[in-house]
C-alpha cells in the first residue's frame, strides 16, 4: 500500500470481491421469490420467513466459527497434517473488524498477515458467507410447507457453517487434502456446494416425509402446482444473475502465476490455477443454454423444469468451467439435466420422496455428475501449481463426489435430522399443516380487516346522521 | 471513559494504525455476548414454536369439532 500500483492491486481486489458479494445477494432474493412462488397460498409467509431468517443465523454462525473452520480444517485434520493456525479468522481477532493494517496488537499475528487480511478479511469472509447462505437455501426449497422453522435454521447453520465449510477446506482451497491427494478439481463448486447440499436435503427429506396428500394410496404422486409461476420465473432469473457473481467470486482476480521468478498476471481459480473471466463467461452462458434446452425438451416444455434445467446445466458444468471449451460446457449441461430430471422422478416414485422444488436433482445429482464428468474430461490436468499434488483423475473425482454427497452431505444431516425428529421438533403438526402454516396470520388479518370495515361503516353512518 | 484505543488523533502516517473500532481489547467479551445471543435466539424460537403450534392445534380441533359431530 506504499505505492500507487500495489495500492491499486490491493484495493481493486477488495472492490472486486465486494461487487461479487452484492451480485450474489441476488441469489438469495431469487431463492425467496422462487420458494414463495412454489409454496401454496396458505403457506407463503411462513415460507418467506423461514428462508429470509437463515440470513442472520448463518451470518452470525459463520462469523463465530465458520470462517475459522475453513482455514483450520484444510489438512483434515489428521490426513495431511494437523489443525492449521489461522489467527486472523477467529471471531475475537482484531482483523475480524475495522482495521487499517498497521502493527498488530496480538502476538499471534505477523505483519504480513495483518497487511493482507486487514483489507481482504471482510470481503473474503462475505464471499464465503454468501455461499453458505446458498447452501442453506438449497435445503430450504426442498422442505417447504411442513418443516418447523427452528429445526430448519439448526440444519441450515449445521450445513452452512460447518459441513459445507469443512468440504470447502478439504476440496476447495489451494492446500486442501483432497486437492493434494485426490487431485480434486471443482472450480465453481459443483460438488462442494451443490452436491453436498443436495445430499443433505435428501437426508432431511427421508426423515421429514412428504407433504400431506402428496402421494395417493397406490403410491403415485400428485402434483402440487406453484401458486405463482411469475414469482418462480423472476426468482430463477435472479438466481442466474447472482450465479454469475458467484462465478466471479470463485476466482482470484489478479495474481502473478509465473513460477520461474518472472511475472505473468492472470485471474486464477481458488486452486491458484489459471483461468480468465472471458473463459468462464463463455462457459457459464453455454452451460446455461444447454441446461435450458434440455430442461425444456425433457419436460416437454414445462416452465418450472425448463428454468430448473438452466440452473442444472450451469451446476453440472461448474466443476470444470475454468477449463472446458464452451461447446463441451453446453453438452455437459444437457447431460446433467437429462440425468437429474430422470433420477428425480425415479427416486420420487421409488422412495416416495417429496422434494418440493427438485433441489436434490438439480443440486445434488447434477452437481455430483458434474464432478465425475470433470474427472474424465480433465484427466491428467494438474490440480494445482504446487509441485507434488495429484493430477485430476476420474477416480479422484468419483471419490470426491462421494465424499461431498454422502460423506459430508447425506450422513451428517441424516444423524442431525434424526435427532430433531426424535426430540419432536422437526415437523409441523398435521392439523396446522392441513389448515396452512399461515392459518393464525390469515385469521388475524381477516379479523383486522373486518374491524376496519366495521369502523368505516360506523364512521359513514355517523357522518350521514350529522349531515341530516 | 472513551472508546479510542491506539490513537486519539488521525496520525500523519496512517500505516501505523491498526484497529479503528472502539473498545479494542474487549473482542473476546463481545464474542461471548454474541454467542449467548445466538444460542438464546434458538432457545427462544424453539420455545415459541412449541407453544404456538400446541395452541393452534387445540384451536383447530375446537373449530373442527361441530363439523365432525355433524358428520358423525
Amino acid at each position: 500500500m506504499d505505492n500507487e500500483l500495489s495500492a491499486l492491486s490491493v484495493i481493486f481486489t477488495e472492490f472486486y470481491y465486494w461487487v461479487t458479494v452484492v451480485m450474489m445477494f441476488l441469489i438469495h432474493v431469487g431463492f425467496c421469490l422462487y420458494e414463495v412462488g412454489v409454496a401454496r397460498d396458505k403457506n407463503k409467509v411462513n415460507t418467506l420467513m423461514k428462508n429470509a431468517m437463515l440470513i442472520p443465523v448463518i451470518t452470525v454462525g459463520f462469523y463465530l466459527f465458520g470462517w475459522w473452520l475453513y482455514f483450520a480444517m484444510q489438512n483434515g485434520p489428521g490426513i495431511t497434517g494437523g489443525l492449521k493456525d489461522a489467527p486472523w479468522s477467529v471471531p475475537w481477532s482484531e482483523l475480524m473488524g475495522t482495521h487499517l493494517g498497521g502493527q498488530p496488537a496480538s502476538e499471534n499475528l505477523s505483519a504480513e498477515d495483518t497487511a493482507l487480511w486487514a483489507r481482504m478479511n471482510g470481503v473474503f469472509w462475505a464471499a464465503f458467507l454468501l455461499f453458505s447462505w446458498t447452501a442453506g437455501s438449497i435445503l430450504s426449497g426442498a422442505v417447504i410447507e411442513r418443516i418447523r422453522s427452528a429445526a430448519f435454521w439448526i440444519l441450515a447453520v449445521f450445513v452452512g457453517c460447518i459441513t459445507w465449510v469443512i468440504d470447502a477446506a478439504w476440496g476447495w482451497s489451494d492446500s486442501g487434502w483432497m486437492v493434494k491427494i485426490l487431485g480434486y478439481h471443482d472450480a465453481y463448486a459443483s460438488g462442494v456446494i451443490h452436491g453436498l447440499s443436495g445430499g443433505s436435503a435428501l437426508a432431511i427429506l427421508l426423515h421429514l416425509g412428504p407433504r400431506i396428500g402428496r402421494f395417493r394410496e397406490d403410491g403415485t404422486p400428485r402434483v402440487i402446482p406453484a401458486h405463482n409461476i411469475w414469482m418462480v420465473a423472476i426468482g430463477m432469473f435472479l438466481i442466474f444473475t447472482g450465479f454469475w457473481g458467484f462465478y466471479a467470486a470463485c476466482n482470484i482476480p489478479i495474481m502473478n502465476i509465473a513460477s520461474d521468478g518472472g511475472s505473468f498476471f492472470s485471474a486464477t481459480t481458488i486452486y491458484l490455477t489459471p483461468t480468465t473471466l472471458s473463459a468462464i463467461t463463455f462457459n457459464f452462458l453455454m452451460s446455461l443454454a444447454g441446461g435450458l434446452i434440455m430442461g425444456y425438451w425433457v419436460s416437454r416444455g414445462d416452465a418450472f423444469w425448463s428454468f430448473q434445467g438452466g440452473l442444472g446445466g450451469i451446476i453440472t458444468a461448474s466443476a470444470g468451467n475454468d477449463l472446458y471449451h464452451p461447446l463441451q460446457a453446453f453438452f455437459i449441461g444437457m447431460l446433467g439435466v437429462y440425468c437429474g430430471y430422470k433420477l428425480h422422478y425415479w427416486v420420487e416414485r421409488k422412495f416416495k420422496i417429496d422434494d418440493a422444488v427438485g433441489a436434490v436433482a438439480i443440486h445434488g445429482y447434477c452437481g455430483s455428475i458434474g464432478v465425475i464428468v470433470a474427472g474424465f474430461l480433465l484427466w491428467g490436468y494438474p490440480s494445482s501449481q504446487t509441485e507434488g499434488y495429484a493430477s485430476i483423475t476420474p477416480w479422484g473425482q468419483i471419490c470426491g463426489a462421494a465424499i461431498m454427497f454422502f460423506g459430508l452431505g447425506f450422513v451428517p444431516c441424516y444423524i442431525v435430522t434424526w435427532l430433531l425428529k426424535y426430540l419432536g421438533i422437526l415437523r409441523i403438526p398435521r392439523e396446522v399443516e392441513v389448515a396452512g402454516l399461515d392459518h393464525a396470520i390469515d385469521q388475524d388479518d381477516s379479523q383486522n380487516l373486518s374491524d376496519i370495515e366495521k369502523a368505516q361503516r360506523e364512521l359513514v353512518m355517523l357522518k350521514s346522521e350529522v349531515s341530516r | 471513559m472513551t472508546g479510542t484505543g491506539s490513537f486519539e488523533n488521525w496520525p500523519a502516517d496512517p500505516s501505523s494504525l491498526g484497529p479503528l473500532y472502539p473498545f479494542g481489547g474487549y473482542e473476546l467479551l463481545m464474542t461471548i455476548c454474541c454467542l449467548l445471543s445466538f444460542v438464546g435466539f434458538f432457545v427462544w424460537k424453539l420455545y415459541l414454536e412449541r407453544h404456538k403450534y400446541e395452541a393452534e392445534r387445540t384451536a383447530l380441533r375446537v373449530e373442527e369439532a361441530p363439523a365432525r359431530i355433524e358428520r358423525e
